[in-house]
């Protein structure tokens, strides 16, 4: 075992993170070595693997709508102190307010009914179809 | 980032249907990536539904014209460091990364073959310790630089090295046994 079967080495080669000369060493090593070969090869396809999008996404719980109707309310408990308190109020005097919506809707549970149905349904299931990232 | 910005003006108006659009267009990503760190359908609806809470805190604050993905996404990291810490357990870095090398070295031949499938990858990674895995997704998932990973994971530069070549090479040997 070498210096240059270094296995973290050889990932950052794989990477292309390695600086010229190490590169240049590293590669000339490969070339009499099967073994730093065949895990180079093997970290370029892992990396490359890693890098794209997923066949087969993630279910979605059905449990993120209600998720979004909590927070819709959540939001609403928040905005409510602007509306008739000065505009200069600051956020954080807010947050009471929607620590009490979540607390509220959270003793609720999850059969809340379907609040701020019209901003999710209508412009809404389109956006939420199109969201990506694995 | 149009999109973004307008999300973003609306908010701050205290607009519901900006708001609206926020979760519409991010709630799923951020879903997505609160599973990713912490592979538990409750565990990351809880997150995301903390995610969004402190959204809703801080959205007036945001520099509208700034894209809400990286704002999000440090959020989200940062929630799901903090579910982590709570959870000792969790934070072993013992597990998967610590298999040997298969005896007498790998045939170049097989190895050359990156024959894996992605539910075989997906499995391997659900198999990492979660730091691990966290560093995974933040690097090759979401792209971020070394040190950027380092940034959003709170700690050095080095250490996320560490967990990305120790990641890395359980992932190799773990698929490779499958090929
Ligand atoms: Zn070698």
């Amino acid at each position: 075992m070498e210096f240059t079967c270094d296995d973290s080495l050889l990932q950052m080669y794989a990477e292309g993170q390695l600086g010229a000369v190490e590169r240049t060493i590293m590669a000339e090593h490969i070339k009499g070595c099967p073994g730093c070969r065949a895990r180079v090869v093997a970290y370029k396809g892992l990396l490359w693997d890693l890098a794209q999008p997923d066949p087969e996404p993630l279910p979605l719980p059905p449990q993120l709508d209600s998720l979004s109707d909590r927070l819709m309310d959540a939001w609403t408990e928040a905005q409510a102190p602007q509306t008739w308190q000065k505009a200069s109020l600051s956020w954080t005097q807010t947050v009471p307010a929607v620590d009490m919506a979540l607390g509220a809707a959270g003793r609720m549970g999850r059969s809340l009914p379907r609040l701020g149905a019209a901003g999710l349904s209508g412009l809404g299931r389109l956006l939420r179809r199109g969201g990506g990232g694995r | 980032m149009e999109l973004d910005e307008q999300i973003v003006t609306l908010c701050q108006r205290g607009r519901q249907d900006g708001f609206a659009r926020l979760l519409l267009t991010y709630q799923e990503r951020v879903y997505r990536r609160a599973y990713s760190f912490v592979h538990n359908r409750d565990d990351a609806l809880d997150l995301t539904q903390e995610v969004f809470l402190k959204v809703i805190r801080s959205v007036g604050s945001f520099a509208a014209g700034r894209p809400l993905w990286p704002w999000l996404r440090r959020i989200t990291t940062n929630v799901a460091l903090n579910f982590l810490r709570d959870r000792p357990a969790l934070l072993s870095l013992d597990g998967a990364e610590n298999l040997p090398e298969p005896a007498g070295g790998e045939d170049p031949l097989d190895a050359a073959v990156s024959a894996w499938t992605a539910r075989q990858l997906n499995q391997a990674l659900a198999n990492l310790p979660p730091l691990l895995r966290m560093a995974v997704v933040l690097r090759h998932h979401e792209g971020l630089s070394y040190e950027e990973v380092a940034q959003a994971m709170e700690v050095p530069l080095g250490t996320v090295k560490t967990y990305l070549f120790r990641a890395r090479r359980a992932l190799r040997l773990e698929l490779s046994r499958e090929v």
